[in-house]
């Protein structure tokens, strides 16, 4: 009985052929939700730093100097962050002045 | 093209097996490996993002994104295996609700930039596979081990797929455990149970499982899963209603599983464009009858599968008293 109590769940077995990944949990597989957009809105965060201290480096840019997004919807590199959070990452942040507005939750029953 | 999944490594064989069986070859594309020969799609989406001088800087970054890899991917796929002859198996390791979610976002994406020639070129590029995947001509099948978490989160897939209208070919349960390779009968029933759901709780969507040791094809034509319509109840309000099978899967209430129902607009001149459904880590985005345009909401129910929105008549939207009879005609 403790064997069996110790052997892995049968649909978690692997094939021997298969070397892609070392996760086995459906619950943390690389198709979580964790991936997506919501880790290019990330690293579109460092790429708008990044590029902000390319262009302050260069002299050239006033992004950089913009710290919210949403405050500038005239930089093209702010109206970019602020789009890809409102069409990928609904939130339950106030709506803006953005030209893109938020999703507005509503209160939710269950029937 | 027939996208393919697993939501488990070993599923892998079973649903592949199924795919080819589906489509009449066994020729596979693995989208991993594709993911270094379309630079030329990386490109159009970095010079859309990027602002001028740093596309240097960005290119690096912004290839170094999974999502958009597995995006510029899929765009490079159907664009090199859309007009042959034999329907291209294309493996995709990862969600492929989340992928086609993400290159839908983009498209969209690419409307704010839309006076740029690039932003032009890379939508071009995107309205491409996102028709494909709304006409059917893309089409999805998952495969998933009959058991109880497995079957629920392949449930949740499947109303995300849903809810992005992709054509879903069917659901693949890999085979279940026999009692003559000496697995327990407790085990055993539960994954017959869990196989029993699946068909239940995911109908329209065609689910089998293998069996004999073969997996079976998918023979009738995928299904575009979801179901919407826009009715007037009693008191004349207009009550919005969508069904994504699969939604009611999860029998977990946390917060982390809570259904969240909310309006978004893409146009600023009304107040809600689309009806948006969170769950479980996906966000569905659905376009809603132009007449609810002008309309605001005022509440939300889930029951099941199927969230109901109530609607009544925004005034500003209706500049004569009798707006809302006209708009009924």
């Amino acid at each position: 009985m403790n064997e069996e109590m110790e052997r892995p769940p049968w649909w978690l077995s692997r094939s021997d052929d298969d070397d892609t990944t070392g996760t086995t949990d459906p619950g943390s597989s690389s198709a979580s939700g964790s991936g997506g957009f919501a880790d290019m809105w990330s690293l579109l965060g460092t790429f708008g730093n990044v590029a902000g201290e390319w262009l302050t480096a260069s002299g050239a840019g006033e992004h950089a100097e913009h710290g919210d997004p949403s405050e500038h919807p005239e930089c093209m590199v702010c109206k970019v962050l602020v789009g890809v959070q409102a069409v990928a990452q609904p939130s339950n942040g106030p709506a803006t002045a953005t030209p893109l507005a938020r999703t507005r939750w509503l209160s939710v029953r269950d029937a | 093209m027939l996208l393919v999944s697993s939501l488990t490594p070993s599923g892998r064989p079973w649903v592949l097996e199924s795919a080819a069986r589906t489509v009449g070859h066994d020729e596979v594309v693995d989208l991993d490996a594709l993911a270094t020969e379309c630079d030329d799609v990386l490109e159009d989406i970095t010079a859309a993002l990027a602002v001028t001088g740093a596309q240097f800087t960005s290119v690096d970054l912004i290839a170094g994104v999974r999502s958009l890899r597995e995006v510029a991917a899929v765009v490079h796929a159907w664009e090199a295996y859309a007009a042959r002859e034999r329907r291209a198996l294309v493996w995709i390791q990862g969600s492929v609700p989340q992928l086609i979610a993400d290159l839908l976002a983009l498209e969209a994406l690419t409307d704010l930039a839309a006076t740029s020639p690039t932003a032009t070129t890379l939508r071009g590029r995107l309205a491409g596979v996102s028709q494909a995947v709304r006409s059917g001509d893309i089409e999805w099948l998952l495969g998933t081990p009959a058991q109880a978490d497995a079957i629920e989160r392949a449930g949740l897939e499947v109303a995300a797929a849903a809810g992005t209208k992709v054509a879903i070919r069917g659901v693949l349960v890999a085979p279940i455990p026999r009692k003559k390779d000496g697995w327990p009968k407790d085990i055993r029933e539960a994954a017959r149970s869990a196989y029993d759901r699946a068909v239940m709780d995911l109908h329209p969507v065609a689910v089998a499982r293998s069996r004999s040791g073969a997996a079976p094809a998918f023979p009738a034509p995928a299904v575009t899963a979801a179901e919407s319509s826009t009715m007037v109840d009693a008191r004349g309000d207009r009550v919005f209603t969508l069904t994504l099978p699969g939604l009611s899967a999860s029998e977990d209430d946390s917060a982390a599983h809570r259904v969240d129902v909310g309006t978004w607009s893409s146009d600023p001149a009304y107040p809600t464009t689309h009806v948006v459904v969170r769950f479980a880590g996906h966000a569905v985005r659905w376009e809603v009858d132009a007449i609810l345009r002008r309309c605001r909401t005022i509440d939300a129910v889930v029951a099941d599968d199927t969230i109901a929105v109530t609607f009544i008549p925004e005034p500003e939207q209706w500049p004569n008293a009798h707006g809302q009879s006209e708009g009924e005609r």
